[in-house]
């Protein structure tokens, strides 16, 4: 992304950084941001979570909320040709309040892209999510999740912060439950199935293996080194992007080459992808240690923890 | 307040709150009149100058004024001028009395420039002037954005620190932060000065290097509009981050900025690694250890914190513990 300006200087004084592993704010290239997890932030879904990295309180801030609607099965459907599993659809929007580059129609592309990573990775079989817990009905209901993402604030590592605040939504998901049964037809003397969703509160049922969920790492190549979790003057100067998704087992699941300035020399490939299996490892236990604080603190905080709450920590 | 001029809010008022009732009053900035009493358009503090009843915001965008030294970015370079991003509600512009042919040989987009306000035109646009030799290009460093409301006009916006960085505060909210260089009109907030005078000779030395090597004719004005960084050790780039993080916090927390705050929170942030500096945890002991050197300030920071809703939960920042005096 080019939207930031940047000063031939500028550009110097941080590639000559990254070339001495000492970055503009003091971190090393392949440290993380901090970031924070706040899960059920959006009352009117089935799963929402928010997840902000760096910079104390601005940073990189992005707003996830699951939503669960029913499907009915047709035949022929791409990737559900027989009808045992659900759906899950993903949109990504940036507000122009996220960043003064992002008025207008300037985000568009960003947006299609950071959807299609985001849809890539989930929805398909590459993501290891057993999809066949959205099916109700064999070849006749499924559920649909609607995984709506919305960029609040933005200052680098979108794609990184996005992968965080899905996976913790899907933590959070509670769909209600739903009562398969048989009827008898008796006009045509045939039997077939209908369900009924349960109208109580309390019959909930989680999302099963969230925790396969992959998370994401970026590496931004700046020179003849990389850079993981950029800030956007790092974006702005950096040639090439990598995003790898790795899940909690440390497999690679995914690999997404981005921001073609120039290629990657199969040697850096290799060392990114290692590297990158290595953080995410460590990044996924991470999360989910957080996720567990979120819903810890959620309950016994009389304080509700609303997203305006949350906007302001620190 | 005097008897005859009646009630008025002080403090913070938010959109829509009656200042006045009083007809005495005219309304200034951020507020308008119904029915003969002055209500706030902006959320901010109210300020009266005599008869003149203002209200100023704290997050806003930035409004000129003649004189005012600012750090902008250009954003286009135009035939006759460039035209500056200085964070205001207009770009401003920098007019050109130099070769018309080559302006990009002195700006280009996205250059940092520091610059002053020459004058402000009828719609908000500000004309810029870098007249002195100090003004130009800024390079060696970063650009960091706080809040304008943050950086007040004052005496000097260059502060050398004890460490060789440079800050230059733009009263437009954007500082740039850099290797220590010499400036030899503007008055400079240096608080060392025998390693100042060291340093100024060596500087000296560099500067007529980078002439030499330059294309342009003039010595003076190559160094302006150079774009080549000079080599910048580790210990200096370390500097650099430290005092970068420190601002960081500072605009966080809404603490002005200015030698005193900016070399106390350089001081206090010592203890730690540059990393460090931005976890959350850290820099709340930061402004901790601040708080007990200056609560006056701090307290001015929990008001400004609470009307904002920084601080919306009692354990952040331990807010508790702040008493009014």
């Amino acid at each position: 992304m080019s939207l930031y300006p940047i000063s031939i200087s500028e550009t110097n004084y941080i590639a000559k950084g990254v070339e001495a592993d000492f970055r503009v704010d003091g971190r090393d290239n392949l440290s993380f941001r901090d970031f924070s997890i706040v899960t059920g932030v959006v009352s009117q879904t089935y799963g929402s979570a928010r997840c902000r990295l760096g910079s104390l309180g601005k940073g990189t801030d992005v707003l996830v909320g699951i939503k669960a609607e029913i499907g009915n099965w047709t035949p022929g459907e791409p990737d559900n040709l027989f009808g045992k599993r659900g759906k899950i659809v993903c949109n990504v929007q940036i507000s122009p309040i996220s960043s003064q580059f992002f008025s207008g129609r300037s985000s568009d592309d960003l947006e299609i892209e950071l959807t299609q990573i985001l849809a890539n990775s989930i929805s398909l079989e590459q993501s290891s999510i057993d999809l066949e817990q959205l099916c109700i009905i064999e070849k006749q209901a499924y559920w649909i999740l609607y995984v709506d993402a919305l960029v609040l604030g933005y200052d680098g590592n979108i794609i990184d912060t996005l992968f965080y605040a899905t996976r913790a939504a899907f933590s959070d998901i509670q769909l209600p439950k739903v009562v398969v049964e048989s009827v008898l037809d008796e006009e045509t003397n045939t039997e077939h199935q209908a369900f009924e969703i349960i109208d109580d509160p309390s019959a909930l049922r989680p999302f099963n293996d969230w925790e396969n969920i992959p998370m994401s790492v970026t590496s931004y190549i700046i020179g003849k080194r990389y850079v993981v979790d950029c800030s956007v003057q790092e974006e702005t100067i950096s040639t090439a992007r990598i995003t790898v998704t790795i899940n909690k087992n440390g497999d690679i699941c995914s690999i997404h080459k981005g921001d073609m300035k120039t290629g990657i020399s199969p040697s850096l490939l290799q060392n990114i992808l290692s590297i990158s299996k290595r953080i995410g490892v460590d990044l996924v236990s991470a999360q989910s240690a957080k996720i567990e604080n979120a819903k810890l603190s959620k309950d016994d905080s009389e304080i509700p923890d609303t997203s305006l709450t949350f906007l302001n920590l620190f | 307040m005097s008897s005859e001029s009646g009630p008025i809010s002080k403090g913070i008022v938010t959109t829509g709150s009656l200042i006045t009732r009083d007809g005495v009053f005219m309304k200034g900035h951020g507020t308008f009149v119904e029915n003969g009493e002055i209500y706030a358009s902006i959320t901010g503090t109210v300020e009266r100058i005599n008869k003149l009843v203002s209200v100023t915001s704290l997050r806003q965008r930035y409004s000129g004024e003649i004189g005012d030294i600012v750090v902008g970015r250009i954003s286009r370079v135009g035939l006759k001028r460039w035209l500056v991003n200085v964070n205001g509600r207009q770009d401003a512009r920098r007019k050109s009395a130099s070769d018309e042919l080559q302006m990009r040989k002195f700006f280009k987009e996205g250059d940092v420039v520091f610059a002053e306000v020459q004058s402000v035109f009828v719609d908000g646009a500000l004309s810029l002037h870098t007249r002195s030799l100090d003004y130009g290009k800024l390079r060696n460093g970063v650009v960091c954005y706080v809040s304008p409301a943050l950086v007040v006009r004052s005496r000097s916006h260059l502060i050398s620190l004890h460490c060789g960085v440079d800050v230059v505060l733009g009263v437009n909210g954007c500082i740039h932060i850099g290797k220590h260089r010499v400036f030899s009109h503007l008055q400079v907030d240096s608080d060392n000065d025998e390693a100042y005078l060291k340093d100024e000779q060596s500087s000296l030395e560099s500067n007529t290097k980078a002439g030499n090597s330059s294309t342009l004719p003039n010595n003076d004005y190559s160094d302006i509009y150079s774009d080549v960084n000079d080599d910048i050790d580790i210990s200096t780039r370390t500097n650099i981050s430290r005092v970068h993080n420190c601002i960081v916090i500072l605009d966080r927390l809404f603490i002005r900025l200015n030698s005193t705050s900016i070399n106390t929170a350089y001081e206090q942030s010592l203890q730690y690694f540059v990393p460090e500096l931005l976890k959350q945890d850290v820099a709340n002991e930061i402004a901790e250890s601040r708080d007990n050197k200056n609560s006056a300030m701090t307290f001015k920071l929990l008001v400004n914190s609470v009307a904002y809703g920084i601080l919306s939960r009692t354990d952040d920042l331990s807010a508790q513990r702040y008493t009014i005096e």
